[in-house]
């Protein structure tokens, strides 16, 4: 059976992310409600698992030793955070000198685990296909589709981390959405 | 017949329903093309794709995040000291030679290369007297 992720709101976000700064209990539901989509967003972003995990965690450390500095009024704390995963990439891809590092081999040894065996696997594959899928993009749809299905942001918010306008936002995110479904369709792929 | 600038807006709104509830069912209105159906199928499975369960650090981190928050709030972590990996990094790989090396007075917990000159920043006494 298909598993749905839905980007739940988390209750009492603005209460848990003032203390936060000196209640572990408050920061480790702000981690456990962040920590599926900034994985996701960075693993939409490359394909390594093993650098995903690093990028994970130093995203996490920053936000740890800023979360103080977060100001309510500067806008939503999704944006706050997002803005931090993703200058990590950015200085990530400007050390690695390299847009595309996706390692398809490696994309394909990932283990799936929950569900039954046959769904786990028919999820797998599908899973590798759309990873797989993503290298074909440019790094800036990738980040696009990152932040938009993996973080669930609007496109206010994409376009303020961005730099972007609302208007480039949309079309840049329907082209790559476009250009993934035409690269599964020659993959083989059907997602309906 | 609606240009691309158009078909995407209205994407991005359909995306915004599919975030909130993947299960949403988009309503096709006007003359929307076969290819924009099945680009909002794609997006409803980007969304519902959880990849969580391949990230192997998820317990460890948390509990290194939690500990270093403990210890920040206990005021062992202040921003003006160093925390154990850049101690190690001051003293060239010797932190591990100097692990649990502690003030016999105060027990402080500070290492013998963070107490300059030999003398307890806590407790005023030249380190290891009794």
């Amino acid at each position: 059976m298909q598993q749905t992720h839905k980007v739940a709101i988390l209750s009492n976000e603005q209460d848990l992310v003032t203390r936060s700064v000196c209640d572990p209990a408050a920061f480790a539901d702000v981690y456990d409600h962040y920590l599926p989509r900034i994985y996701k967003y960075i693993r939409y972003r490359i394909g390594d698992p093993c650098d995903a995990e690093d990028l994970t965690s130093r995203v996490f450390e920053l936000i740890l030793a800023n979360i103080g500095s977060y100001r309510q009024d500067k806008g939503p704390f999704s944006g706050w955070i997002f803005t931090i995963a993703h200058n990590t990439m950015t200085d990530y891809f400007r050390v690695q000198k390299r847009s595309i590092c996706v390692s398809l081999e490696l994309v394909g040894e990932i283990a799936c685990a929950g569900n039954s065996p046959a769904d786990a696997m028919l999820q797998r594959e599908k899973r590798d296909r759309v990873l797989k899928a993503m290298t074909f993009l440019s790094d800036r749809e990738r980040d696009l589709i990152g932040l938009k299905f993996a973080a669930g942001l609007t496109n206010g918010t994409i376009s303020e981390i961005t730099g972007l306008t609302k208007s480039n936002v949309a079309v840049i995110i329907y082209r790559a959405v476009r250009r993934l479904r035409s690269e599964l369709c020659v993959a083989g792929c059907e997602m309906r | 017949m609606i240009n691309d600038q158009e078909l995407a807006e209205r994407f991005c709104l359909d995306a915004d329903r599919i975030i909130q509830d993947p299960s949403a069912e988009i309503i096709r209105v006007g003359d929307v093309p076969e290819e924009y159906i099945e680009s909002i199928e794609l997006a409803r499975s980007l969304v519902s794709e959880g990849l969580i369960d391949q990230c192997g650090i998820r317990d460890q981190l948390r509990r290194r995040l939690l500990e270093k928050l403990a210890g920040r709030i206990g005021g062992l972590g202040d921003s003006d000291e160093l925390d154990d990996y850049q101690l190690d990094m001051v003293a060239a790989g010797t932190g591990s030679e100097v692990q649990g090396d502690n003030c016999s007075v105060c027990g402080c917990s500070r290492s013998a290369s963070a107490i300059k000159g030999g003398i307890c920043p806590d407790c005023g006494r030249p380190r290891g007297s009794v």
